[in-house]
C-alpha cells in the first residue's frame, strides 16, 4: 500500500506464557490502516483479532511473554513507550468500544461519572461539568433520548442496545484518531446490531478518525469496511480492498468463511456450512501453511509455509495456489 | 431518582427490618429464659449460699421472676423494658437500665475504635497487596494476616498486656481511665482497642485483597485503562468500591463475634463495659443484669446490620433497587 497510513503494524509476534508453553498467539502480523479508513479484522474465537486490539493500548495481559515487531502510530512506535506514555495516548489518540456491554460499564458508578472520567484524558483541563454536558450531547448524538436520566442513570437500568451505545459515545468523546470496535456488537440481537452499524457508518462519515472494526462476520465487515484483513491462527492470511477481497476471495479459509455465512435464500431444514476440523494448537504450531489441515485444496506444496503473494493491487494472500 | 431512598420506600423498609428486629430481641430473650431452667444451679440458691433459709430463697426467686411460668417471664421483660425498665440488680439494688447505660458507651467507644482502626489498617494493606500480588511483600503481609486471624483477641489482650504494660510500662494495666479526662481515657483505650482489633486487621486485609484481585480482572478496569486512566484512579475508585462491599458484609456479621470479643478483652484489662458486666452477672446467676445485657447487646447487633444493609445500598445501586423492590413487593 502506497497510501500514507496513520497505523503501521509490522512483523508483530505475540507469545503468551502458559503452563504448557508458549502461545503463539500473533505471527508475523503486517496490518496497515489508512486515515479516516475502516479496517476489518475477521477470524474465527481464537485467531488473534482481540490480541491484536489490546496490543495497540497496550492492554496484554500480564502473561505476556513475548512482544516483537513494531505498532507503529504515526510513525512512532508503540512498543517502545513507557507505561506512563502509553497512558497518555490511551482514550486520546486511541480508543476502544468493547465486546461484552454488560460487564464493561463499572456496575457500581453512574454512566455519567463513567463518561466524564473517560474524557478526562481528552480534556484535563474541564470540570466534571462541562464534561457531563459533552456527555449528554454525544449521548443524544449515539441515538439515546433523555440523556440527562442516563447520565444518571446506573449501567444496569439501561437496555443492552443502550449500553452498547454508551461505550460507543465513551469512545467518541474521546474524539480518537484510531478507534478500536471490538465485536461491538456480539452481544445484541439482530435488530439492535442492525442499529449500531448504522450508527456507526453515520458517525464515519463525519468522523476524522480511522477505524479498526473487529468482527467475526463477513457481512458486517462488508457493509463497513474500506479494507479488510482475515485472520487465522495468529497470522493474516488474506487482506485487500473489501470490493476485491469480496469479489476474489482468493485465501481458501477466506472461501470457507465466505461460505458459512448463512445464505437467506437456503431452504429450513438445510444444514449450515461449517469449516471441518479446528484451530491447529497454538503452543505446538504446525510447520508449512497453517490452514492446510483443514483445506479441501491442500497439495504437497502446502507442507512449505507460504508467504503473501499478490491476487490484485493492494489484494494478497498467503496460499500456493495465488 | 432512584427509589430506595426515597420517603415512601425507606419508611417500608424501615417497618419490615424494625418487624424483624422485635422479632429477634424476643427470640433471644426468650431463649435466655429458657437457659435458666437447662443451666445448673439455682440462682437464689448460688446468690444466697447454703444457709440460706427456704423463705429467703422464696423472696429472691420471686424477684428474679423464676418463678413465673417462661412466656410470662418473657411478656413482663418486655413490658418493662418498653418502659426503660430492665429491671433491678438482685444483689444491689441498683437499677439494671443505670448500670447497662453506665457501662455501654466504654463499650461503644471500645468497639467503634477497634473496628476503625482495623479498617483503616486492614484495607491499605489488602489494597497494597493486591496491587503487588505474588511481591515479597504480599507473602509476608500475607503470612502476618493469617497469623492474626488465628490469635483470639484475649492472647493479644494478656500479650499486649504482658509486654507493654508490666515489662514496659508504657501503658496502664487496668481500667478505663479517669472520668472526664479525655487523654487519660484515650491512654487506657489504646491497648483494648489493639488487642479486639488486631484479628480484624487481617481478616480485612485477606478480605480486602482478594475481592480487590476479582474485581481487577473484570472487564469494566480493562475500560477504564483504556481509557488511559490513571492507576491510583483505576484502583482506589473504580475497584475499590465494589471491593469494599465483602468487607462491609462480614463487618455486620461480625459485630457480634466483636461484642464476644469485647467481653475478654474488658475482662483482662478490667475495663468497665458491657462485658465485664454480663461477664460479672453470669458467674453469680445474676439474670436481670444479664437480661439487660443481652438485650442491648443484640439491640446493637440488629441497628449494626441496619447500617450494613445501608452501607450496602449506599456502596451498590443493584442492591438498593432490590431492597426497595423486595420491600415493597412484601417479601424479604
Amino acid at each position: 500500500m502506497t497510501r500514507e497510513s496513520l497505523v503501521d503494524i509490522n512483523n508483530l509476534s505475540i507469545d503468551f506464557a502458559t503452563g504448557r508453553g508458549a502461545v503463539h498467539a500473533l505471527r508475523d502480523v503486517n496490518l496497515s490502516v489508512g486515515r479516516r479508513r475502516i479496517v476489518g479484522l475477521v477470524g474465527e474465537s481464537g485467531s488473534g483479532k482481540s490480541t491484536l486490539a489490546l496490543a495497540l493500548l497496550g492492554l496484554l495481559p500480564e502473561n505476556t511473554s513475548k512482544v516483537t515487531g513494531s505498532i507503529e502510530l504515526d510513525g512512532k512506535d508503540l512498543l517502545g513507550l513507557k507505561p506512563e506514555q502509553l497512558e497518555h495516548l490511551r482514550g486520546r489518540r486511541i480508543a476502544m468500544i468493547f465486546q461484552d456491554p454488560m460487564t464493561a460499564l463499572n456496575p457500581v458508578f453512574t454512566v455519567g461519572t463513567q463518561l466524564v472520567d473517560a474524557q478526562r484524558n481528552r480534556h484535563p483541563d474541564l470540570g466534571r461539568k462541562e464534561l457531563l454536558k459533552r456527555a449528554a450531547a454525544m449521548l443524544t448524538r449515539v441515538g439515546i433520548s433523555d440523556p440527562g436520566a442516563r447520565l444518571a442513570a446506573y449501567p444496569h437500568q439501561l437496555s443492552g442496545g443502550m449500553r452498547q451505545r454508551v461505550m460507543i459515545a465513551m469512545a467518541l468523546l474521546c474524539e480518537p484518531d484510531v478507534l478500536i470496535a471490538d465485536e461491538p456488537t456480539t452481544a445484541l440481537d439482530v435488530t439492535i446490531e442492525a442499529q449500531i452499524v448504522d450508527l456507526i457508518k453515520d458517525i464515519q462519515a463525519e468522523f476524522s478518525g480511522s477505524i479498526i472494526f473487529v468482527s467475526h462476520s463477513l457481512g458486517l465487515i462488508s457493509e463497513l469496511c474500506d479494507e479488510v484483513a482475515v485472520m487465522y491462527a495468529g497470522k493474516v492470511v488474506e487482506s485487500g480492498p473489501t470490493r476485491s477481497l469480496f469479489a476474489r476471495p482468493s485465501h481458501p479459509y477466506t472461501q470457507a468463511l465466505l461460505a458459512c455465512e448463512i445464505d437467506p435464500d437456503s431452504e429450513p431444514g438445510e444444514r449450515l456450512v461449517t469449516i471441518k476440523g479446528a484451530l491447529p494448537d497454538l503452543v505446538d504450531v504446525p510447520s508449512g501453511c497453517i490452514f492446510a489441515d483443514r483445506c479441501p485444496a491442500r497439495f504437497e506444496k502446502c507442507s512449505q509455509e507460504p508467504a503473501l503473494r499478490e491476487v490484485a493491487a493492494g489484494h494478497n494472500a498467503a496460499c500456493w495456489l495465488v | 431518582m432512584n427509589g430506595f431512598w426515597s420517603k415512601g420506600s425507606l419508611a417500608r423498609y424501615g417497618a419490615s427490618r424494625l418487624a424483624t428486629a422485635v422479632l429477634v430481641l424476643v427470640g433471644s430473650i426468650a431463649l435466655l429464659c429458657s437457659l435458666t431452667l437447662i443451666v445448673p444451679g439455682d440462682p437464689a440458691r448460688i446468690l444466697l449460699g447454703a444457709r440460706a433459709t427456704p423463705e429467703l430463697v422464696e423472696t429472691f426467686r420471686q424477684q428474679m421472676g423464676l418463678n413465673l411460668p417462661l412466656y410470662e417471664r418473657v411478656f413482663v421483660f418486655f413490658r418493662h423494658a418498653l418502659q426503660g425498665d430492665l429491671g433491678t440488680d438482685v444483689i444491689s439494688g441498683r437499677s439494671v437500665t443505670d448500670m447497662v447505660m453506665a457501662a455501654l458507651p466504654n463499650t461503644i467507644v471500645l468497639a467503634l475504635s477497634a473496628i476503625g482502626l482495623a479498617v483503616l489498617l486492614g484495607i491499605p494493606i489488602g489494597c497494597y497487596a493486591a496491587v503487588r500480588p505474588g511481591s515479597l511483600l504480599d507473602q509476608v503481609l500475607a503470612v502476618f494476616s493469617v497469623s492474626l486471624v488465628a490469635t483470639p483477641s484475649y492472647v493479644v489482650a494478656i500479650l499486649l498486656l504482658y509486654f507493654f504494660s508490666v515489662r514496659l510500662g508504657w501503658f496502664p494495666v487496668l481500667g478505663a481511665g479517669e472520668p472526664g479526662h479525655f487523654l487519660d481515657q484515650l491512654h487506657h483505650l489504646i491497648l483494648p482497642m489493639v488487642a479486639l482489633a488486631v484479628g480484624w486487621v487481617g481478616y480485612i486485609a485477606r478480605l480486602v485483597r482478594s475481592s480487590l484481585l476479582e474485581v481487577l480482572s473484570e472487564p469494566f478496569i480493562r475500560t477504564a485503562r483504556a481509557y488511559g486512566q490513571p492507576e491510583r484512579r483505576v484502583v482506589m475508585k473504580y475497584a475499590l468500591k465494589l471491593a469494599c462491599i465483602p468487607t462491609v458484609a462480614i463487618l455486620g456479621v461480625g459485630i457480634g463475634e466483636l461484642m464476644g470479643g469485647a467481653v475478654f478483652v474488658e475482662v483482662i484489662f478490667n475495663r468497665p463495659g458491657l462485658g465485664s458486666l454480663v461477664f460479672d452477672a453470669i458467674r453469680v446467676r445474676n439474670y436481670p443484669v444479664v437480661q439487660g445485657c443481652i438485650l442491648i447487646i443484640v439491640a446493637i447487633f440488629v441497628v449494626t446490620n441496619l447500617l450494613v444493609d445501608f452501607a450496602y445500598a449506599w456502596l451498590d445501586p443493584r442492591v438498593r433497587e432490590t431492597l426497595g423492590r423486595a420491600r415493597s413487593g412484601g417479601g424479604a
